[in-house]
């Protein structure tokens, strides 16, 4: 179960970053539309890619791992906390851009 | 389009309050349909976001103009890019719900700390949800009033 939390994490860190990113710095919203022909759809597939590639690779690097309630409740609250942040970190980001 | 997209939306919505419920009356024999609820909201997010990613990518683009010189910008400038990229969470959280209650599910019913903040992680993926709504509300009511103001309503 960790690398689909470690997945998880990643993508949900992912998605104001690139958001923010590429409203900021240009080249990067034009490369994304020069890949895959709009902006939105490149990170969607990008998000997509890096969930699968994540669990891929720590699903392989954990494959030791034991499953625990406590760390596993861990993840849950700090999958939590993470998409909270993500999610009105990229409402305040347009609100203040809308007020520049 | 739209229609779909927010039925395939309030459908994920429904599947995860029908989680909820399962979460909070748990038992052996409720273990299915907590599984079914969770996979259900994710199948029902995956196709809101491929209609609504059409409807995004082919039509919105002629909807646009109108919010952006009509009297709320802020429909499209605010509420329609934190929207689409808000909206990518929610994918992700669902799968996390679905895949977790899949392979945990025995957890879930012995263990009521983990089954506590399983229930909270549910309840934000539907807060999430339900939020779009509105947003989809607030950009939708943006275009009205800026038609209504061309046409001297």
């Amino acid at each position: 179960m960790k690398k689909y939390f470690i997945a998880a994490i990643v993508s949900i860190i992912y998605i104001p970053l690139i958001t923010i990113a590429a409203e900021l710095y240009a080249p990067l919203k034009d490369f994304l539309k020069s890949v895959f022909w709009h902006h939105w759809l490149g990170k969607s597939v990008i998000l997509i890619i890096l969930f699968i590639a994540v669990a891929f690779i720590s699903g392989a690097s954990l494959a030791k791992y034991e499953e625990d309630n406590n760390k596993d409740g861990g993840f849950l609250i700090g999958t939590l906390w993470l998409a909270t942040f993500s999610a009105l970190t990229v409402v305040l980001f347009f609100m203040i851009e809308y007020m520049k | 389009m739209v229609f779909f997209h927010l039925v395939f939306g309030e459908l994920t919505g429904v599947s995860l309050l029908w989680a909820i419920k399962e979460l909070v009356y748990i038992g052996q024999e409720r273990l299915k349909w907590l599984k079914i609820s969770l996979w259900a909201a994710f199948i029902n997010a995956v196709l809101a976001w491929i209609v609504g990613g059409t409807y995004y990518l082919f039509f919105y683009p002629l909807v646009k103009p109108v919010i952006k010189e009509g009297p709320q910008p802020w429909g499209h400038l605010i509420i329609m890019e934190a929207k689409e990229h808000i909206f990518l969470i929610l994918p992700v959280l669902t799968f996390l719900l679905a895949i977790f209650a899949a392979k945990r599910s025995h957890a879930l019913l012995e263990n009521s700390s983990l089954r506590k903040k399983f229930l909270w992680l549910t309840s934000l993926a539907t807060l999430l949800v339900f939020s779009m709504a509105i947003l989809g509300y607030l950009i939708t009511w943006g275009a009205r009033t800026a038609l209504w103001l061309k046409a001297g309503l």
